[in-house]
């Protein structure tokens, strides 16, 4: 088989999956419908075996698989996010078959949705052409749209889903529009076509602000404040396993295209844009945090700790540059996985614990959860430690890398303000651990009883791989150990 | 040549608490048992390397081992003069801690012992890492088993207190993370490698620039907080009175030190120049401290928030001796670290004793307990003389140490420490005149047996001898302190102070 195959197996099994579940979805019996759960899960699968023998394809290549130029690439950064989004639709998948068994919700377009979304990340993550980057982002937005208002009889999802798409819109506009506006300006809408410009021309005014609407549209997608109104209600309407694919899968996808468009295309804007990183990364923290802290539905506090990762990510975005040596891409990658792991494992909790109608999602409801579901609790806590970077959690050491990398770009101010808030988010993580361990048990727990494996084993493996990536670092031969990861990441950047 | 004995004394109890932790709760007796075991042959280790130190300066039993090549984390573990008091302190406390709480724990014992052990590991790693981020590590594993501590097993507030201790103890943390990480990479920027191992961070002097100061004050903040220091004690009075009394003898006697072990192998070493820019002003607001706790001590009327209290301006005086930095009031500090810990920790424990007797730690319900139970009485009282640094006690030796180190320095300082001796002996004779001797009240009266057990005599007896024999026999400490403390105003070639007459009299 030729390479220019392998380069597109990944995204073709998955699109075929999503097409495969709505026609089964149509036609298989309503009492079989639990099938879907099986055959979903075993497309993520295989997309993600795929993806790794096209890895293996690109390694034999000498790096980097593009039979169809700078529109669909695969590379290394490709590959991670192929494979941290796959691995993000699998658990969706898994922890979805109690959900929607619970709340009665079984349809086939659903598991399709994702499928599809699924594939729309894959192109953010491969593609260096601006116009496909816009399709991808497109398709992912209009699978979550749809998905958000999936519970189509409840009030919350709609109102969630509505806000979503009416302001999810506008953003795709102004993204567009800024894309057009750069294309008036540079007559390409490859981004290394725009890399070859700016390294010869000067910045002008149009350019100037053909580069404030892409920031600002992304932005949007990205949750970040003051773009970031859509994202509480969102969150909050959506299914719970929904609501942790966006915060994860999604939210990763958006950060691919993000870190291509700045860390490639308009790099050596970078003296242009640091600035206003800089500034929405810190805004996006600080309000972020304070959102968070005021919260009582726990469900809404993730939105708003969602919020306050990607101010920490933004963070990070400022330290990419055009020098060889620069490990902004590797940190930022790093700090991805890890909170991606985590939210995942945290959503997983939640929808264990939540009951039918999405009941028990005020934090107060999960008093003294620990007596009747001690791993749950041990779980989730170990996630909120790892959120506030206690080590020697996975959290930990991504925050590390993270603000080491910013510390080393010349951003001390910036990650000082970093530091700070992450001060102050350990007041609301710290209050989940001491609502679990430190309050008396409240009564509904005592009735509710399923526990089922799926999301059991999914806890399992999020808590011990955010437990090993802080241990991994010994290298005790068992485990690939962060090391390997880190030189793995480390081929993952992007100029140079 | 790496040796295995330090990771050991880290792993053995990190490893086993760990597994501990996860047994299931039926197994609570036999998991308590083996807590207490795993502690005793902790101390036994520890015993080990005390005997086998030699009076040397430089690092021994170290272990090195590449850990995070790429961002030049090592794995290092060495011990010397200043850590090896605080390990032989951390193992016996552990093992006095359990057995105190022994039987005074209900709810999942097992947990609480296992944490206990997790605890110790925490506090162990921080004392050994020579590498800067291992530091930090160790230093906030030191911070988790202690919030779930009170925070399960604290009284009444304790979800208030904890939360106020953890935020306080992260915000400095982070700090300190936050400078560590700036440190490494200032450290990168000169010679263009990385690293966080503490004696080649030590090679490079940082001199006296902004950024220097900035660095200083970003770590001393994390020690400051642990101390504490005024103003940043308010939480220490909570966390002190709301946890179980076993675990406030653990936080004063050993995880307050760790502060000051942080100043010790952290600060003055790497930023010599600032500190001696700052120490005036440092040692005064030492000196308010010491002042301002000993007076509110005065007032309180709970005999452990008094205690706490006691304790905060006792590391106030030890504090100062740190600022003051020249050998005697670093000897006197290291010495004092151990006395402080010894007397605080077992007036800790006879309060905690006394409540579980009577059910309350309040001065105006207790009175004329010396005549129902002399024996308490006669420990309380070789404990407070200790504690005020009566003549023949250990607590005289420190104390004469750092103010012969402050006056020697600073004349005006030194008397202005000087009355600290004056301070806590009002408050300690006030408080044991209150509720040992006078009328008998109506709650001492009803309630019979008052008096020790002889196992828990048994169980103050080692701090009943280390309070004497400390107080009279100062060579097995100090020899081994000495060393490392003598090259230590000399290692940056600082000239701090002009040869005094009081170093020389005291040499």
């Amino acid at each position: 088989m030729n390479s220019a195959l392998f380069t597109f197996l990944p995204l073709g099994l998955v699109i075929t999956w999503g097409i495969l579940l709505l026609l089964l979805g149509a036609f298989l019996p309503n009492e079989r419908r639990s099938l879907l759960t099986s055959i979903a899960a075993l497309g993520a699968a295989v997309s993600g075996v795929a993806t790794l023998f096209s890895y293996q394809q690109m390694l034999k290549a000498g790096g980097t698989l593009a039979p169809l130029g700078n529109f669909y690439v695969l590379d290394t950064f490709a590959v991670f996010f192929h494979l941290l989004t796959l691995f993000a639709l699998l658990v969706t998948v898994l922890i979805s078959s109690f959900y929607l068994e619970r709340e009665n919700l079984q349809r086939g377009e659903y598991f399709a949705l994702l499928f599809f979304s699924l594939s729309g990340m894959m192109i953010l993550a491969s593609s260096k052409e601006l116009m496909t980057l816009f399709v991808g982002l497109e398709i992912v937005s209009m699978s979550v749209y749809t998905l958000v208002g999936y519970q189509r009889t409840s009030l919350r999802s709609n109102e969630g889903a509505f806000k979503y798409f009416l302001l999810g819109s506008l953003a795709s506009a102004i993204l567009l529009y800024g894309i057009a506006l750069m294309y008036g300006v540079t007559g390409t809408t490859q981004l290394a076509g725009l890399r070859d410009y700016f390294l010869s021309r000067a910045h002008t005014p149009l350019s100037g602000l053909a580069m404030i609407l892409m920031l600002s549209g992304l932005g949007f997608k990205i949750a970040a404040v003051p773009f970031h109104t859509w994202t509480p209600d969102a969150y909050e309407g959506a299914p719970m396993p929904i609501t942790g694919f966006m915060a994860t899968a999604v939210k990763a996808g958006v950060f691919a295209l993000l870190i291509r468009v700045l860390g490639e295309g308009l790099v050596d804007l970078r003296a242009y844009w640091v600035d206003l990183i800089a500034i929405l990364a810190a805004v996006t923290m600080l309000v972020g945090n304070m959102m968070a802290f005021v919260q009582t539905s726990f469900k809404r506090m993730l939105a708003y700790s969602s919020i306050v990762h990607t101010g920490y990510l933004l963070v990070g975005v400022t330290a990419l540059s055009n020098q060889s040596n620069n490990q902004a891409v590797s940190a930022l990658l790093y700090y991805l996985l890890i909170y991606v792991l985590s939210s995942l494992g945290v959503f997983a909790a939640l929808t264990l614990l939540s009951a039918r109608r999405e009941a028990h999602t005020k934090l107060s409801d999960y008093a003294g959860l620990a007596s009747e579901y001690p791993f749950a609790a041990f779980a989730l806590s170990l996630f909120m430690l790892s959120f506030i970077g206690v080590p020697p959690l996975g959290g930990f050491f991504a925050k590390y890398y993270l603000f080491a990398t910013t510390l080393g770009a010349q951003q001390v101010l910036l990650t000082g303000f970093a530091i700070l808030n992450s001060v102050l988010a350990i007041a609301y993580y710290l209050r989940v651990v001491t609502t679990l361990y430190m309050q008396p048990t409240g009564e509904h727990w005592a009735q509710q009883q399923a526990r089922p494996v799926a999301i059991t084993a999914v806890l399992a493996i999020t808590a011990l791989t955010v437990f090993w990536a802080g241990f991994g670092p010994f290298n005790l031969g068992v485990f690939p150990g962060i090391n390997s990861l880190m030189n793995w990441l480390q081929t993952a950047s992007l100029v140079g | 040549m790496n040796s295995i004995l330090l990771s050991l004394l880290i792993f053995f109890p990190l490893l086993s608490g760990a597994v501990l932790l996860l047994l299931p709760r039926r197994f609570g007796a036999q998991v308590r048992m083996a807590a207490v075991g795993i502690a005793a042959l902790e101390a036994v280790l520890s015993l080990v390397l005390f005997c086998q130190f030699q009076a040397q300066p430089s690092l021994q039993f170290t272990e090195q081992r590449p850990w995070i090549p790429s961002l030049g984390i090592e794995y290092h573990l060495g011990v010397d003069g200043l850590s090896l008091m605080l390990i032989v302190l951390t193992t016996l406390f552990t093992v006095i801690a359990m057995l105190a709480s022994w039987n005074q724990v209900e709810h999942r014992p097992g947990s609480y012992f296992s944490l206990i052990l997790l605890f110790e590991a925490g506090l162990i790693g921080t004392a050994l890492a020579v590498d800067l981020v291992l530091f930090y590590l160790f230093w906030e594993l030191m911070l988790i088993p202690v919030f779930f501590l009170i925070g399960i097993w604290g009284g009444a507030k304790r979800i208030q207190a904890v939360t106020k201790f953890v935020i306080y103890t992260m915000a400095g943390s982070l700090v300190l993370l936050l400078s560590i990480l700036y440190l490494g990479v200032q450290y990168h920027q000169k010679t263009g490698a990385w690293t966080f191992n503490l004696l080649d961070l030590y090679q490079v002097p940082m001199g006296l620039h902004w950024s220097a100061e900035l660095l200083f004050f970003g770590f001393a903040l994390a020690f400051l907080i642990k101390i504490p220091i005024f103003p940043l004690h308010t939480w220490l009075p909570d966390a002190y009175a709301e946890a179980p009394t076993p675990i406030t003898f653990l936080l004063s006697g050993i995880m307050a030190k760790m502060g000051i072990y942080g100043l010790l192998r952290i600060s003055l070493p790497l930023f010599p120049e600032v500190v001696a820019k700052w120490a005036p002003i440092l040692s005064i607001v030492a000196i308010i401290g010491l002042v301002y706790a000993a007076v509110t001590a005065l007032a309180q009327t709970d005999i452990k928030r008094l205690i706490a209290y006691s304790s905060i301006s006792h590391l106030g005086l030890i504090a100062l001796g740190v600022f003051t930095w020249n050998l005697s009031s670093l000897n006197g500090t290291l010495y004092h670290i151990v006395n402080h810990a010894v007397a605080t920790g077992a007036l800790f424990l006879l309060v905690h004793l006394l409540e579980t007797r009577t059910g309350t730690r309040d001065i105006r319900e207790l009175g004329g307990l010396a005549t129902s139970a002399p024996i308490f009485a006669v420990i309380f009282m070789l404990m407070t003389f200790a504690s005020i640094g009566v003549p023949g006690l250990n607590g005289f030796v420190g104390e004469f140490l750092i103010l012969l180190g402050v006056t020697t320095h600073q004349p005006i300082l030194g008397a202005m420490a000087a009355t600290t001796l004056i301070f806590s002996a009002a408050y300690m004779l006030w408080l044991t005149q209150r509720f040992l001797f006078g009328p008998q009240t109506e709650l001492v009266k009803t309630h019979e047996n008052l008096e020790l057990a002889p196992r828990q005599v048994l169980l103050l007896t080692p701090f009943i001898l280390a309070v004497i024999v400390m107080g009279v026999y100062t060579a097995p400490v100090i020899d081994r302190i000495e060393p490392t403390v003598k090259q230590y105003p000399h290692s940056q070639n600082i000239q701090l102070h002009v040869a005094l007459p009081g170093e020389a009299l005291y040499e």
